[in-house]
């Protein structure tokens, strides 16, 4: 009868709340494969924990075996939240429909990326028609702006790959900006930043693409419309909070916030994928 | 003579000619010299060049423009006599370099073409820096001149010039030839790596269950395979963990060093064992033991590699927390019965060794329980402190005080003169006991009976000295209280006494004299009368009603509770199927000890029972204690498993007072908990107490139990229950316990309270 077993009782207690709240299920968040598990581990498990923290929920970072993969995952309503980029999303909205959306990234303060073809300075090439027969560089196949973007540029004047004497598919955009400058091909698609970065070496643009939305998060149809208020108020804040600018940078250099989004948003893109016809994202 | 000799024109000539000589073949000599420095040097650059132009030219086929430049800017890094390399396309534009510095006077500079498919050709170029072997050939030339004008001399330093400078170029060859064995060993172990990823094959095994964490990766420190344990202990879940690396638990608490050495000596003896700082995925830093090995393939080849280790910080915890709960008393910090047992024992063997004496106190508080039952068990708990304070201030620091539980304390008095000193200080901690303390404010005073017995008159080993010092203190409590008594015949004889007492109770057993009562329960959702716990009374011929309190311990100790048990059961189930007959929809409960648990017949006993009295299942319900059901844990498990199966109800009485472990709630065959009278004090305004009975009734809830709350004594108790999801309450609020016809007339009148 007596109460000096108080401590075994409470310490009865906090194990069963523990275990309550572990049970408490895991939110998940889909990240498509764009580095390597452990970078993208690394990178997004501190946001996990950061809108873990704020809904009250343990989040758990899922990464897709391959883009089309992760598509497929959200599009079925797998994953509760996903990173997406705006061709991989526009390919999923319009096969599956709408989703809850989030917010976008902004990179350097903007939302939008831009991207152009570039050739040499000293280069006779001045419009995208010159390019006929030349050599073109593109970046990886999957890339928005260095692949789908400037590959609609190009078909709106009508030229098609096999109008190019020859084409190159190079790892990433510096590689397409090196290679352009070295000689190796004549001209090549870059997005701004690199084209930025190379200007004073003597890169010149001679095309520039629409603006193009930004990398976005979404939610799971089927998710608690308050828990999604939650999660999307946690985002847009992320930036003005050190801890959240923190969590933010690490995600990608250059990230400034996360802001406000909307279907339409991603008009520019659908437009560059209704031109270039069914495609793998 | 010699004047004119060394004056001579022909000699001056002569030794001019000879010296004019010397410098031109020192200086023929510098350039021999140096042209075979340069060309050993040029010939070490031409293969270094080569090799690069190779690696670059892999790089830039892959398309992988930016790659070529990092890897250029590493290697002209690397070596601080690497002056500049450059890579430039055929158009001139500088793809990728890295200059040191102004440019040298002396250097060597080779040139490789690095070809790659499409159109691309460009110019790799690599500049070594000279000046300094330049610098250190001309300084030799010049002692070789600057020593002509001593022939002896400089004949002497030319060979020893000429041999240095031999040493040097020798050292250079087999400094290139080292730099040529390198690549070559570096080329090797990237073959070799590629093809230890080749033959990767995973060695899963049945890890799972084991409660220590265990990852397995490939050759190359990717994760393949984890167990539940390492997750659960590095927050990071299976899919996480999957094809990334086991450093993302670095704690940043190890430098670099620390890494290598454990690498080092995994590499050398395949294992590696040690305790670690590691870092959850929440950042929490916490130690584990780490154990590493290294799994081979056919060929010798690192194939995998398994790191075991447990979360240490709990067992340390652990480690210490069971030492302080098995040797002293949580609440007054005195040795506990086991460590009393040591000490007295020991305490025997050198008095034996001595022949000296030894004096055993047992000291049993007198008018404790009315403290603890009005003042409330915390004032009871500052009583107990303040008790072995006084108790340690009685004696000496050679002496031991022990708590053996309740209010039981007991001294041991090692090396005394005889029965007077142990008297005398047993007077002084009557005295001491006496005086009044203030307690919550109010002024208490509580004392104490002593029984003493002495070693080697009055028993020489553990078994017979306790006893007879127990006995002691019975009689000296039964004489009045407030004082002490020697283990006397006296005393004896007042143990052959509790014998008789055994026999009146197997009389009592035999006459009919115990009666039972019956406390209503009430079912707190539909606020009827839904069953009674059954508590059973002596009544002698002679004196006054006894509680169970009184006699059950005894019946216990002397075996009767058995035979009294049947009586009980027999009377409870033919009271309980009357009552029912009358359309009262109740079930009863019956208390249970773990010595009737054990009993080989209580399975028999209580199956007869319910066979003799048909009542539908779940109409019976026994009550065991926390204690009672983890004497013999895996026996208690099987009878409850069988009792369950007869159609009984398994409850645990006085839920919170014992071990309340979550493990037994999980393991036992259990329908309904009881929680502590204790618990309900105070409830609703004991802010604690109202946290426990609401986290207790959650609990039940979770585990589908049945919440029976205990003392319940007031309408805002009941509410207070009702509110919390608590299904039922007992207590004197609902119902004192109440004679079978005392209990008909409450049932018939509905005389319990409404919700």
């Amino acid at each position: 009868m007596s109460c000096r077993n108080r401590p075994a009782l409470w310490g009865l207690l906090l194990c069963l709340l523990g275990s309550q709240a572990a049970a408490a299920e895991r939110l998940t968040l889909g990240v498509q494969p764009f580095l390597d598990r452990s970078e993208l581990l690394r990178r997004f498990a501190p946001l996990a924990d950061y809108v873990g923290e704020r809904v009250g929920r343990p989040v758990e970072v899922r990464i897709a075996q391959d883009y089309e993969q992760h598509i497929e995952d959200i599009g079925n309503d797998r994953l509760d939240i996903a990173l997406l980029g705006p061709a991989p999303y526009v390919v999923m909205r319009d096969r599956y429909g709408p989703k809850p959306l989030l917010a976008r990234l902004e990179v350097n303060g903007r939302p939008e990326l831009m991207g152009h073809i570039v050739v040499r300075e000293d280069s006779q090439l001045r419009s995208l028609e010159d390019l006929r027969d030349h050599g073109f560089a593109f970046g990886d196949p999957r890339s928005t702006m260095s692949s789908l973007v400037p590959r609609y540029l190009l078909l709106r004047v009508g030229i098609r790959e096999r109008d190019f004497g020859f084409v190159l598919r190079l790892p990433g955009h510096q590689d397409v900006a090196l290679a352009v400058l070295s000689g190796d091909v004549d001209a090549g698609a870059v997005k701004q930043e690199v084209l930025e970065a190379y200007r004073a070496q003597g890169l010149r643009s001679i095309a520039q693409s629409p603006p193009i939305s930004e990398h976005l998060l979404v939610a799971r149809n089927g998710l608690d419309p308050a828990l999604v208020a939650r999660l999307r108020d946690s985002l847009l804040e992320m930036g003005q909070q050190p801890e959240g600018r923190r969590v933010m940078q690490g995600l990608q250099p250059g990230v400034t916030g996360l802001v406000p989004v909307r279907d339409e948003d991603y008009a520019s893109m659908r437009e560059v994928l209704r031109w270039l016809g069914p495609i793998n994202p | 003579m010699t004047g004119r000799f060394v004056t001579a024109p022909w000699i001056w000539g002569g030794m001019i000619l000879f010296h004019i000589g010397l410098v031109v073949v020192a200086l023929r000599f510098y350039d021999h010299q140096s042209f075979h420095l340069y060309d050993a040097y040029r010939q070490a650059a031409e293969r270094e060049v080569e090799f690069l132009a190779k690696v670059a030219g892999d790089t830039l086929q892959q398309g992988s423009y930016s790659g070529a430049q990092r890897l250029l800017a590493q290697w002209a890094g690397k070596d601080p006599s690497t002056h500049s390399v450059a890579l430039r396309a055929a158009n001139g534009f500088l793809i990728g370099g890295h200059q040191r510095g102004q440019p040298a006077e002396h250097r060597i500079a080779v040139s490789r073409t690095v070809a790659y498919s499409y159109r691309g050709e460009a110019e790799l170029t690599l500049t070594k820096d000279l000046t300094p072997v330049r610098e250190k050939s001309l300084l030799l030339a010049l002692e070789v001149i600057g020593s002509s004008l001593f022939v002896s001399i400089t004949y002497f330093v030319m060979t020893f010039s000429a041999l240095r400078i031999q040493r040097q170029s020798q050292e250079l060859r087999r400094r290139s030839e080292a730099l040529n064995r390198t690549n070559a060993l570096l080329q090797e172990e990237v073959q070799e790596r590629i093809r230890a990823e080749r033959e990767l094959r995973r060695a899963a095994k049945a890890i799972e269950n084991t409660s220590e964490a265990v990852v397995i990766t490939d050759a190359v420190g990717r994760i393949i395979q984890v167990n539940d344990a390492y997750c659960r202990i590095t927050g990071y879940s299976q899919r996480e963990l999957l094809g990334s690396n086991p450093n993302i638990n670095h704690s940043g608490r190890h430098d670099r060093a620390f890494y290598e050495a454990m690498w080092a000596r995994i590499r050398e003896n395949g294992s590696w064992s040690g305790e670690i700082w590691d870092r959850r995925r929440g950042g929490e830093v916490y130690p584990a033991r780490l154990s590493i090995d290294t799994l081979f393939d056919e060929d010798g080849e690192v194939e995998n590699y398994i790191a075991v280790f447990t979360d240490i910080s709990q067992v340390k915890a652990n480690e210490e927390q069971l030492e302080r709960l098995a040797f002293y008393d949580a609440l007054t910090g005195l040795p506990n019965r086991t460590l009393f047992r040591d000490r007295l024992e020991q305490g025997l063997r050198l008095a034996a060794r001595i022949q000296g004496q030894l004096a055993l106190l047992f000291i049993d508080l007198d008018r404790f329980k009315p403290i603890n039952d009005t003042l409330g068990h915390d004032a009871g708990d500052l009583v107990l402190k303040e008790v072995a304070r006084r108790l340690k201030g009685c004696v000496r620091s050679s002496d031991t005080v022990a708590r053996l539980g309740g209010d039981e304390f007991t001294v041991i008095l090692s090396e005394v003169r005889g029965g007077e000193e142990a008297g005398m200080v047993a007077q002084k901690i009557i005295d001491a006991l006496g005086l009044p303390m203030e307690v919550k404010g109010e002024p208490v005073t509580v004392g104490g009976s002593l029984g003493i017995a002495v070693y080697p008159k009055d028993g020489n080993d553990f078994d017979s000295l306790t006893k007879n010092a127990d006995d002691a203190m019975y009689r000296a409590k039964e004489d009045g209280r407030n004082r002490f008594h020697f283990f006397t015949e006296a005393v004896e004889k007042q143990s052959r006494q509790r014998l008789t007492l055994e026999r009146q109770l197997q009389q009592a057993l035999d006459r009919g004299e115990f009666v039972l009562h019956y406390q209503p329960k009430l079912d707190i959702r539909s606020g009827r009368v839904c069953g009674m716990e059954a508590l059973v009374r002596w009544q002698p011929e002679q004196g006054p009603l006894v509680g169970p309190d009184r006699f059950i311990a005894l019946a216990d100790e002397v075996g009767l509770l058995v035979p009294l048990g049947a009586w009980i059961f027999d009377q409870v189930c033919a009271q309980t199927l009357v009552w029912r007959a009358q359309g009262h929809d109740l079930q009863v409960a019956v208390n249970f000890t773990a010595r009737q648990l054990r009993h080989p017949e209580a399975l028999a006993m209580i199956s007869g029972a319910m066979e003799r009295h048909p009542l539908p299942p779940g109409t019976v319900e026994l009550e065991l204690t926390e204690g009672a059901m983890m004497e013999d844990l895996e026996h208690c498990i099987a009878t409850l498993h069988r009792l369950r199966a007869l159609g009984l109800h398994i409850a645990v009485d006085d839920f919170g007072t014992g071990y309340s472990s979550l493990q037994y709630l999980k393991n036992l065959p259990i329908d309904t908990l009881k929680i502590d009278r204790s618990f309900l004090q105070g409830v609703p305004d004991d802010p604690e107490n109202l946290s426990i009975v609401s986290a207790v009734v959650y609990l039940g809830l979770s585990l589908n139990l049945e919440i029976v709350a205990e003392g319940v004594e007031n309408a805002a108790q009941l509410h207070f229950l009702a509110e919390r999801g608590c299904q039922q309450a007992q207590g004197y609020y609902i119902g004192p316990p109440m004679d079978a016809a005392a209990f008909s007339a409450y049932l018939a009148e509905g005389r319990w309270p409404r919700v």
